[in-house]
Order: structure tokens, then C-alpha cells, then sequence
């Protein structure tokens, strides 16, 4: 699994959002070892508070640092943590894309994870989270879901938990073009995962990892059963759509393209929010 | 952000790729033996009819179609090539597409070869090799997203860029280059806020850009057309609804739905905001999440209901649109 109770994590950057953040996700059981900041010293919240990365980890062990940096110095910060051998999240949204991806080709040189940028985070309900979402919504239980949205994975958990159905395993992948981890990275953790039964794919238009997952779904014969939603089927084409990377480009990136592929890997897709629990059921 | 083919050109010339003797026009020039080019953004120009022969009479039919014209010297062509340099999403790295067959449709080709740029040193000839440098150093310096030469000619023994597409990254601003944006959507930019004008009537506005385009869909399911879509992005505050309805409103929908799940989003603040925006357009709203009772407490005390499913509000909206 990617996060435990014993995932150790590194908060890098507490202004406003950094600090609110960790408060919250120390009051769910997240074990927060050190925050790094530039302009603050001493704790918050009782973590203890260091200069750089180098400083917390002299003392600490930790396996991710959750990035709160600004869009202009998240590059370095991420650069920095991947030096560290720590596997990253980054929540900021705004990231030249190029310098994501100078931050994903260190990332698969030091074979560490990314998610992000321009996410929600990942959660574990009942053990550890590491991301922005409200905590009081989550339950645990058997279904995975992974995202590309944050808020549309909101509607859709509390709809689960309406039907008494808890989660395994909530990842939200980012809303960039270029991201880190995708559908079929989870998709590859999730098929081995004792604690997962079956799978929530929300996905949107722009973009092909609906598409890829789909492929991979089929390629590898995918043991468990995955339902998904696709948001921005009535989406102009070459509007951005909030996220930068939900852009529809001629014909490529549309959310026909997204079903039918997923369709075809044999997977329900949902043609409005309220049905993807009762797809679960069926 | 992407650019029209003159603005590439003029980038392209910039790091010395060569381009076509050209001129950008604005009103109808006499007859000439010249290519004129309609310069829009929509793909395939050719088989639209929006590329012709330069005469008095096609210039007049393409300002129909668009504000510029790009007027350019015929070339005379021996080979057309097609190369781009993207980056490759899934190897993480930056790629050179290349293909010996350019022109229209290429995209659609299979026989495009894909190699790591670290590879350049595979070309063989050497003013691909430093065409391909050229659009390297164009890409990290103006923060390019696809910078595509589709067709390379071969013309009287010199490599000639006949079109550009680039697509710049939008995080980073551009301040050389005008965008296609309406006056709302540049007021909303400023306010930080992320906003499409479409053409319904029941205006929209929400947080987190899947939501908002899930209610989109929602809302095309009932049957109801969609003035816009508003995200509000994480964490609005007071005076973001505020703007967020000054700026909906401003387009005259029948019903505005707003639509929030709370998150880092406190639904007393957008309450607030609701409030204090005092509209004569009819609201319905679906807001649930953090700080939900306080919000349903201060909508309550002005009289306004909010319900809990955003697919019953979006029923509601699209009967109240089509009254």
C-alpha cells in the first residue's frame, strides 16, 4: 500500500494552508515528524519546526513530505525532497510545467513516488492521511477510489458513505497536465491490495489516462471490478476547464473517447454522479 | 495558450528557423500571385478553405472568417517533413515526432517516429539536427508545451517552416501575445478566478473544476442549457462569491446555481458572499460540507433555501430556466 499509520511525513512550507493543514491531518493519526520552514522556528502544533530538509531529517525518519510551497519555489522544494530519497506530494497548484517535469525525471531516477501536482492528496480512511480533503466524509471500507478532481471526489464519497459503502484507499492523481503518479500506477498497487474489492475511477476530459488505464485494464486481464464517471462530457472544445490539464484538443481528450475506451475494457460507466454507487451494487 | 501561425513564425524567426517571405494584412490588398491565410486556431486550415490563392476576391471571403491574414510567398516544394517537439506524459521526457511524410492529417499517421531528444544525435542530417536545437531552445525559453512544424519543406535546397503550431504553458504569463478571451473572462482571471462563457441560460458557479464540470453534465442531463462555467477554485473567500455572482449575473441567466462541497472551501463564507451580493436573478443552491450548519443558519435569517443534492438543484434550476 502506498501509506500506512506508520508512513512518516515531512511538512515543507506552512504558510496558512501548510499550517491549517497540519493540524488537521494531525488530529486524523497522521504520524507528521517535522515541518520546514524558512521563516519559522520552534513547533507548531507540537512538530518541531527546522530550517531545511537536511536539518528535520539529521533528526527524523520520514517517508513523504507533503509540498505546500508556492508555484514559484515548489521545483526546488520538490528537488529537494527527491535528493532525500522521499517519495512527494505536492498540493500547489500552478506549476510551470516544465518544471514538473524536471521534478518527475529526478522522481523515476530516484525510483520515488509523485502525486501532484495540483491535488488533493492521498487518504486511508481509519489510518493516515496526507492531503487537504475533510476527513469527516471518509469511512473505511473495500472501495479504491482514485481521482482527478478534488471536490468531485467529495460529492462522490459522500454518496458512498450515504449507501454504507467505506473506503480503502482515496488518491487524488491532480488536475495538471503533467502529473506524477497516474490511474495505472494505482491501478498496479490496488490489484495486489488484500484490502481493496473494488474500484472508483473518476476521470475527466483532456488528457489520455482514462484511456491508458483502460488499456492496461484489458492488457492485464484487471481481477477486480472498477466503475467510473467521466465529468465534462458537455465541455467546449479548447476551453480549459478550471484544471489545466481538462482541455479538450480536436478529438483527442474527449469524454466519448474516455467511455467508449473504458467501456470497452468492460467497465461501467456512469452517466451521472448518483449512479456510480449504484454501479458499485450492481 | 495557443498561438497563430504568424506569432509562431515570428518565433521561429527569432531562433533562426527559416520562414516564408510573408506579411500580416488587416483589410483586403489588390490581387497577387501570393498564399493567403486565414489566421484562426482551429486545425486543418486547408480543408476548411481558410488557405488560398491571395486574389482581392478569396481575401475579402477569409476577413469573413477571421481579423488576419498571414500573406506569404508560394514555395516552390521538393520534400515536406513533419517535426514537433512535446513532452512525452507517460516517459516524462521531452520528445522530437518526426516523419518524412508533412502535411495535412499527419497527426493521424502512424509512421511518426518518437525519439527522447537526448537522442537528437540520431538525425542524420545535420540542419534537422540544428532545426530540432532551434525549437529546443525556443520551448525552455518560452515555456512551450508543443512546438510543431507541420509541413518542413524542402525548398531549393533549404529546410523552410511553411506553418508553426506552439502551445505556450498557461502558469507562466505571456504578456507578448493577446489571448482569445472575452471581457468576463478576463475580469474573472484577474479575480483569480476560472471562467467560461458558453451560450445557456442558467448561470453556474462552483468549487474544484471537476465538480463544476460534472455539474455541467448534470445539468445537460435535465435538459438544461449552461450560461458558463465558474470554478471557484480552493478556499474562496467573501469577496470571491461576491465577484464570482457580480460576474455571472452580468450575462443575464434566468436562475444561477451554485453548487459547493466544502472542503478547504468554508460554505459560511460563500453564505456570506451570497448574501452580501444582493441579486434580483433567482438562486439555487446546493451547499454541503465544512461549515455547513453556519451557512444554512445565515441563509436561513435572509430567507434563502439551500438544499443538499446537487442533482434535485439541478432540476430545480432547469424548470425555473425554462418558466
Amino acid at each position: 500500500m502506498l501509506i500506512n499509520k506508520n508512513t512518516h511525513v515531512i511538512v515543507q512550507g506552512i504558510g496558512k494552508q501548510g499550517r491549517f493543514h497540519l493540524k488537521l491531518m494531525r488530529e486524523y493519526g497522521t504520524k507528521i515528524v517535522a515541518a520546514v520552514s524558512r521563516s519559522q522556528t520552534g513547533e507548531l502544533e507540537g512538530v518541531p519546526i527546522y530550517p531545511t530538509l537536511a536539518d528535520a531529517l539529521a533528526k527524523h525518519r520520514a517517508d513523504y513530505s507533503i509540498l505546500f510551497i508556492p508555484a514559484k519555489f515548489a521545483k526546488e522544494a520538490a528537488i529537494d525532497a527527491l535528493e532525500h530519497n522521499l517519495n512527494i506530494i505536492i498540493i500547489t497548484e500552478g506549476i510551470p510545467v516544465l518544471d514538473t517535469l524536471e521534478i518527475l525525471k529526478l522522481a523515476k531516477k530516484k525510483k520515488r513516488t509523485v502525486i501532484g501536482p495540483n491535488c488533493p492528496g492521498i487518504i486511508a480512511p481509519g489510518k493516515s492521511k496526507i492531503g487537504i480533503m475533510p476527513a469527516h466524509i471518509f469511512k473505511k471500507g473495500s472501495v479504491a477510489v482514485i481521482s482527478r478532481s478534488g471536490t468531485l471526489t467529495y460529492e462522490i464519497v459522500s454518496q458512498m458513505n450515504k449507501a454504507g459503502i467505506g473506503q480503502s484507499l482515496v488518491v487524488g492523481v491532480g488536475g495538471d497536465q503533467l502529473i506524477g503518479t497516474d490511474f495505472v500506477d494505482i491501478l498496479k498497487i490496488l490489484r495486489k491490495d488484500t484490502n481493496t474489492e473494488s474500484i472508483i475511477l473518476l476521470g475527466e476530459i483532456g488528457g489520455n489516462l482514462e484511456e491508458r488505464a483502460a488499456e492496461y485494464i484489458i492488457k492485464t486481464k484487471f481481477p477486480k471490478k472498477i466503475v467510473a464517471y467521466i465529468a465534462g462530457r458537455t465541455a467546449p472544445e479548447g476551453k480549459q476547464m478550471g484544471h489545466a490539464g481538462a482541455i479538450i484538443e480536436g478529438s483527442a481528450g474527449t469524454a466519448e473517447s474516455k467511455i467508449k475506451s473504458l467501456e470497452k475494457a468492460g467497465i461501467k460507466v456512469a452517466r451521472l454522479p448518483s449512479e456510480v454507487v449504484k454501479l458499485l451494487s450492481i | 495558450m495557443r498561438l497563430k501561425e504568424y506569432q509562431g513564425k515570428q518565433l521561429f524567426n527569432k531562433y533562426g528557423i527559416l520562414i516564408p517571405h510573408g506579411e500580416l494584412i488587416t483589410s483586403i490588398k489588390p490581387n497577387s500571385d501570393k498564399i493567403a491565410k486565414a489566421q484562426v486556431l482551429e486545425g486543418k486550415r486547408g480543408k476548411r478553405g481558410l488557405i488560398k490563392p491571395a486574389t482581392k476576391e478569396n481575401l475579402t471571403a477569409l476577413f469573413e472568417h477571421c481579423k488576419e491574414i498571414l500573406v506569404e510567398e508560394k514555395l516552390t516544394i521538393e520534400k515536406e517533413y513533419y517535426l514537433a517537439l512535446t513532452i512525452d506524459k507517460t516517459e516524462k521526457e521531452i520528445v522530437i515526432l518526426f516523419s518524412e511524410s508533412g502535411g495535412i492529417d499527419v497527426e493521424d499517421s502512424k509512421n511518426i517516429q518518437n525519439l527522447a531528444y537526448s537522442n537528437i544525435n540520431k538525425f542524420q542530417n545535420k540542419e534537422i539536427i540544428q532545426i530540432i536545437r532551434a525549437m529546443h531552445k525556443l520551448m525552455i525559453e518560452y515555456n512551450a508545451l508543443l512546438v510543431e512544424i507541420n509541413p518542413l519543406v524542402l525548398s531549393n535546397g533549404k529546410l523552410i517552416a511553411a506553418d508553426s503550431k506552439i502551445i505556450l504553458d498557461d502558469n507562466i504569463m505571456h504578456p507578448d501575445f493577446k489571448q482569445d478571451k472575452t471581457i468576463l473572462e478576463l475580469e474573472a482571471e484577474r479575480s483569480g478566478l476560472s471562467y467560461v462563457e458558453l451560450d445557456g441560460n442558467i448561470g453556474l458557479i462552483g468549487n474544484g473544476a471537476g465538480l463544476v464540470m460534472a455539474t455541467l453534465d448534470v445539468i445537460s442531463h435535465f435538459g438544461g442549457k449552461v450560461a458558463n462555467f465558474l470554478d471557484l477554485g480552493g478556499g474562496a473567500a467573501v469577496n470571491k462569491m461576491q465577484k464570482a455572482l457580480e460576474i455571472v449575473a452580468k450575462t443575464k441567466p434566468k436562475v444561477i446555481f451554485i453548487n459547493i462541497f466544502g472542503g478547504i472551501t468554508r460554505c459560511d463564507d460563500i453564505a456570506r458572499g451570497i448574501v452580501n451580493q444582493k441579486l434580483s436573478i433567482p438562486l439555487v443552491i446546493r451547499m454541503i460540507g465544512t461549515s455547513e450548519e453556519k451557512a444554512k443558519e445565515i441563509l436561513d435569517k435572509n430567507n434563502i433555501k439551500s438544499y443538499d443534492s446537487m442533482e434535485d438543484c439541478a432540476r430545480i434550476a432547469v424548470k425555473d430556466a425554462n418558466k
